[in-house]
């Protein structure tokens, strides 16, 4: 048996920090650059498992569970702004001893890692926003506010409502086959049954804790933020995601910012186009 | 204060811990089946100050990694924990174990009796037979999973009567439970070993092949045994005194099996007690 077992699988860690513990998932050479990886709404860093391989020959990916999903600790007092949810990542990199990392999002995390962009500009390196969009209008946040409502019922049948909300394809075709494997289908259950368990806090106007980072990106002055992004930055969109139209508008107002779409059925995951995903990412952050 | 949690890193996988409080004399928790570390979150602050309080979740549970070739002996789980212990640099530590957690304990402190300061052992018992397996196999069956999520409600409904847990003291505890039976419901890649227990009867299968008897008179730590007082695993409270070279016995009040939730403070109180 080999003697250095701890890259044969994807290590598993938390670090301490003043609102609780944070979770975080990780591979790739331990020497390589840093990539933190921040997901969508409500998965957590599992949602990166089948990313990992697609990055981790060269890249040391870590994805963070964001604070009050997955495993992270909820914090004591609930979260209702991206700069909360952006200073968090920099606990992260503080208890992983990064000075500065490259910063990946997706979603919800996209708006999270624009934050870290906008806020903490000396702790990132290189940043790529995937399907980053302003949430911040009153329309918007209605959306929001239906999706991320999963009221708990007494028989138990709010469980097999979320099964088949990751079960099956979404509507708009969201959803990818890479997304739907059994294993990540329970991962995706899981996620969503954590994120709703326990009482509904306040902050979220009626949605669960499922509904805190939704709730602060629609409540996040994105355009007057990004413009304070010193990093050079990717702007992802797919080739067919309704947010893709607000793609000209991050390029103007990131002032160091590339953009691409790339092919997928809607929104982008990189389940959607794996190897375009991979062979994108990678050439950005060698550049 | 808040509970720390974190992995070390087995040659098997990431094994999960929770942590609370400081002090030199260390004490390690583990849990029944199919629960997790989460099973000690509202017990560990009971205790005294004073103690590092470490509560490991069992290979293939909660968010420990399932190893990669199906465990069938308690001594594989117990060097597990010695694993981790290890890499936490803990030399000696006392051990307590509630259900299935308690077999394990017995197993690992008659194989390192070297490692143990006091061991408490809570509803421990002889499983090592046909019948008594049978049991397990009944209570651990695998819910397939199904496309409309309805499996999901069968294991919710389980978690709220699971047979030797009593009743859920709050909805925490229960749906956590759920969580942490969720994660062990697959059969994936050990029908072989467990057949249609799955991943849940992973201890249990292990705890059924184990000679109790013969291990335990290799424990030479100061030692209580624990039996709710209608638990009917304790008719063999007075074995494990006999047998168990150093031992006391406690009998607490229970409806069955005799669980912390069931009596914290009570729990609380003679834990307190034996490891001062």
């Amino acid at each position: 048996m080999s003697t250095s077992t701890k890259s044969e699988y994807i290590k598993r860690g938390f670090v301490q920090t003043p609102h609780g513990n944070i979770e975080y998932r990780e591979s790739g050479p331990a020497d390589g650059k840093p990539l933190i990886m921040l997901h969508p709404t409500p998965r957590s860093s599992s949602f990166y498992i089948g990313a990992f391989p697609l990055l981790d020959d060269e890249i040391r990916c870590i994805a963070m569970s964001t604070v009050g999903y997955g495993e992270s600790d909820r914090p004591k007092v609930p979260y209702t702004t991206i700069e909360e949810f952006a200073l968090s990542v920099t606990w992260l990199m503080d208890g992983l001893k990064l000075d500065k990392a490259n910063v990946f999002g997706t979603h919800t995390g996209a708006v999270i890692a624009a934050g870290v962009g906008a806020h903490h500009q000396d702790r990132v390196d290189k940043l790529i926003i995937e399907e980053c969009f302003n949430w911040n209008t009153e329309a918007r946040r209605a959306v929001h506010l239906r999706i991320h409502d999963r009221p708990e019922k007494e028989d138990g049948s709010h469980l097999s409502e979320m099964w088949l909300s990751v079960h099956q394809s979404n509507a708009d075709g969201q959803k990818s086959e890479g997304e739907n494997t059994p294993e990540a289908i329970r991962f995706g259950f899981l996620d969503v049954l954590k994120a709703n368990i326990g009482s509904v806090p306040e902050a979220y106007g009626g949605m669960s804790w499922e509904g805190a980072g939704p709730w602060s990106m629609c409540h996040y002055d994105l355009w007057d933020n990004a413009a304070n992004i010193t990093a050079p930055t990717l702007v992802i969109h797919g080739t067919n995601s309704e947010l893709g139209r607000s793609q000209e508008k991050f390029l103007a107002t990131i002032p160091n910012s590339t953009g691409i779409r790339i092919p997928a059925t809607n929104r982008m995951t990189f389940a959607k186009n794996p190897e375009i995903w991979s062979k994108e990412i990678k050439a950005f952050l060698s550049k | 204060m808040n509970i720390l949690r974190g992995f070390t890193y087995t040659k098997h996988g990431n094994m999960e811990y929770r942590e609370l409080g400081k002090g030199d004399a260390v004490v390690v928790f583990l849990h029944p089946t199919p629960s997790s570390s989460a099973f000690y979150n509202e017990l560990l602050p009971l205790l005294n100050q004073g103690k590092r309080y470490i509560a490991v979740t069992t290979m293939g549970y909660g968010q420990s990694d399932r190893p990669p070739q199906p465990y069938s002996t308690l001594e594989e789980f117990a060097q597990a924990v010695i694993w981790t212990l290890d890499e936490l640099n803990i030399e000696k530590f006392s051990l307590f174990g509630a259900h299935t957690g308690s077999q394990i304990a017995m197993a690992l402190a008659a194989k390192w009796p070297n490692r143990i300061e006091k061991l408490i052992l809570e509803e421990p018992f002889n499983w090592n037979n046909p019948r008594r397996r049978a049991v397990h196999e009944e209570i651990h069956k695998y819910v397939p999973e199904s496309s409309d999520g309805s499996h999901l409600i069968t294991l919710w409904k389980k978690t709220k009567d699971f047979p030797g847990l009593g009743e859920p003291p709050n909805e925490k505890h229960h749906q956590q439970l759920f969580i942490d039976q969720l994660i062990s419901n697959s059969t994936d890649g050990c029908e072989e070993v467990y057949g249609e227990m799955g991943w849940e009867g992973a201890g249990p299968f292990a705890m059924c092949t184990f000679d109790t008897w013969d291990a335990v008179p290799n424990i030479t730590a100061k030692t209580l045994i624990i039996h709710g007082t209608t638990s009917e695993l304790a008719r063999s409270h007075e074995k494990f005194l006999d047998l168990i070279p150093n031992a006391i016995g406690i009998r607490l009040p229970s409806e069955g099996n005799f669980l912390p939730h069931d009596a914290p403070g009570l729990w609380a109180k003679e834990l307190n007690n034996f490891l001062d």
